[in-house]
């Protein structure tokens, strides 16, 4: 692995600090963030509970016991909800880490993007999967 | 496609819905006699936009300290989740039976087909915000090591907790059916909780006494604290994905929306800051702010706070995590089947069909396929079922299929998007083109980010597109 990515090692030089270049009307360089800003593993969690733990958990309880009309069934309802959502990280993690894929250096390689599932749903929903195969990788 | 994930996200991937249930707390901490319906709309929405707007300064000011303010936010949830289940759980065992009446013993009305469908989609909602990190990917640190096990470290403690909170809230208010109020003073499972332990400690059990106004006070400052943060995660994540729609050239100004530029601190403290020049998407932020605000604004007028919420929080998990989470997962499961089922190539030079995802990704799950089947026919389930009637039906005077088929017209809109701008160019005679150029740094033993990207969007002319372009 570590000698496949010294071969495409391509080094950005000219990046100036203020990092907008208005090179003309219709280009724009964006600089992404510096190798030091980098989210850590802690905070990536950190991201995901904080979203996660707010109004929702503490709403919620009351509607779905009513609903379901039974605390034992309300409890493995939780549960449910729960594997269901972690089966779409799983999901989502494989989508993250495959595509967009790059050609560097004559190699394809995955480099994660910013941008969710917009990258994931245009390249390889069902609709654009019929719509233009070779979009996928 | 990326009209139809953009112009949802655009409109609906924000948490209007949360700012205004901040605004409903605000005002119960301002005046904790007023339960659900005596609530104004006006102060409600000024504590909405107001919230908004400073999550959003904070956004495009400084990124170092909107993901510290996340950081803390997330530890003081957990810990304050941790102590609510134990304390909810020892406080059912002492006082009283509480737990031992959680049973599979039915109590009242509910238990329809269209009941367990809500009750599962309300269960569904609070664990959303998995897909946040996912949004900032360019910005994770080693990307294939460390972030999938954080993904899986944070949902590994929110699938734990939150069964067991909800145990110990059934622990405190044990359920004996719609009828019998006595033992919940607030649908609010917070505010009850903190209302039975204060009750318990000053006079015993199945205390229906006037409530203990600080508590609700203290409780709602708090739950209003935690939506702060929660809107502090999703600005900074939504932002950059407002910038990613528009990089794909289907706004107007589209390259003014996808600019990414130094925070104000950066600009203003150019030497503490030195060399550090952190990045804020600022006018990406100013359109999540826009659509957040308008929502907030034609929902929060029409309705009642709290119907405005259900309805908010409602459409955002239907169209975003349903809808567009089924097209994400039903395509990740036709790329399975498809490269199961073209098999290896038999003899050399002979080309293998299909697309070949096996040999393309870069991550594998647990019991490999079988997350996403459970994926697919859950999420397949939950758009179906949602148009399943419930026995009971809400307060909020809406038949029960509005809600989703209004959830299902927002895609429409995007097709609608794509149409208007097919018809520009035709009538004018280009296409939109654009190119994103992408400086990858790979160095030996880390994974391969992208350091800088071009974007190019431009109008052309059909005959002078060139390869590398990708137009609409």
């Amino acid at each position: 692995m570590q000698s496949r990515y010294a071969i495409l090692k391509y080094r950005l030089r000219r990046l100036e600090r203020g990092s907008i270049h208005e090179l003309n009307s219709d280009k724009r360089l964006n600089r992404t963030t510096p190798e030091a800003e980098l989210l850590g593993q802690f905070t990536v969690a950190c991201l995901i509970m904080n979203r996660t733990i707010a109004s929702g958990i503490f709403t919620q309880p009351y509607n779905i016991v009513t609903g379901v009309g039974n605390s034992a069934a309300a409890l493995l309802i939780w549960f449910v909800a729960g594997i269901v959502i972690t089966c779409i990280t799983a999901c989502w993690t494989e989508m993250g880490l495959s595509i967009p894929r790059h050609e560097v250096d004559g190699e394809q390689v995955s480099t994660p993007k910013s941008g969710g599932d917009k990258n994931y749903v245009s390249l390889s929903s069902l609709i654009a999967i019929f719509q233009y195969p070779e979009l996928v990788c | 496609m990326t009209c139809i994930f953009g112009v949802s996200f655009l409109i609906f991937g924000n948490l209007a819905g949360n700012a205004l249930q901040f605004g409903i707390y605000m005002q119960a901490v301002i005046n904790p006699q007023c339960q659900d319906n005596c609530l104004k709309r006006g102060p409600v929405i000024a504590w909405a936009i107001s919230i908004l707007t400073i999550c959003a300064v904070i956004n495009i000011a400084t990124r170092k300290f909107s993901i510290w303010l996340n950081n803390i936010f997330a530890v003081m949830k957990v810990a304050l989740v941790v102590v609510m289940t134990f304390l909810g759980i020892a406080f059912g065992t002492i006082h009283g039976d509480g737990c031992k009446k959680i049973a599979w013993e039915h109590k009242g009305e509910g238990g329809q087909i269209g009941d367990v469908v809500l009750a599962l989609f309300y269960a569904m909602y609070p664990y959303t915000g998995y897909e946040q990190p996912y949004y900032v990917l360019a910005e994770v640190r080693r990307p294939k090591t460390l972030f999938a096990n954080g993904v899986m470290y944070a949902m590994g403690t929110i699938l734990v907790l939150y069964p067991l909170i909800n145990t110990s809230y059934l622990c405190m208010n044990p359920y004996t059916g719609p009828q019998d109020e006595r033992n919940h003073h607030s649908t609010n499972a917070a505010i009850d909780f903190f209302w039975n332990l204060s009750n318990i400690n000053a006079t015993g059990r199945g205390n229906t006494s006037e409530p203990d106004l600080r508590t609700v006070q203290g409780i709602s400052a708090m739950l209003a604290l935690f939506i702060f943060g929660n809107l502090i995660a999703q600005t900074y994540t939504a932002s950059r994905v407002k910038q990613e729609i528009a990089k794909e050239g289907i706004l107007p100004k589209s390259l003014f929306f996808a600019a990414g530029s130094d925070t104000l601190f950066a600009r203003w403290f150019q030497s503490k800051y030195a060399g550090s020049g952190e990045q804020a998407p600022m006018a990406a932020t100013a359109l999540h702010w826009g659509f957040e605000v308008l929502l907030v604004l034609i929902v929060g007028l029409r309705m009642e706070p709290n119907e405005a919420y259900n309805f908010l929080t409602y459409i955002y998990t239907f169209v975003i995590v349903g809808i567009l989470g089924f097209l994400t997962v039903a395509g990740l499961l036709y790329l399975k089947v498809d490269s199961w089922l073209s098999p290896a190539p038999q003899y050399p030079g002979e080309r293998r069909r299909g697309r070949r995802w096996d040999e393309k990704r870069e991550w594998w799950p647990w019991l490999d396929p079988l997350p996403c089947v459970v994926a697919v026919l859950a999420l397949g389930f939950l758009l179906f079922g949602a148009f399943a009637k419930p026995s009971r039906t809400e307060d909020d005077g809406l038949s029960w299929w509005v809600k989703p088929v209004v959830g299902l017209c927002i895609p429409f809109l995007g097709v609608g998007w794509w149409l208007g701008l097919e018809v520009w160019q035709r009538k004018g005679g280009f296409r939109i083109v654009r190119r994103r150029v992408t400086y990858v740094d790979a160095v030996a033993g880390k994974d391969p980010v992208q350091t800088a990207e071009l974007v190019i969007i431009k109008h052309v002319t059909a005959a002078s597109i060139t390869p590398f372009d990708n137009h609409l």
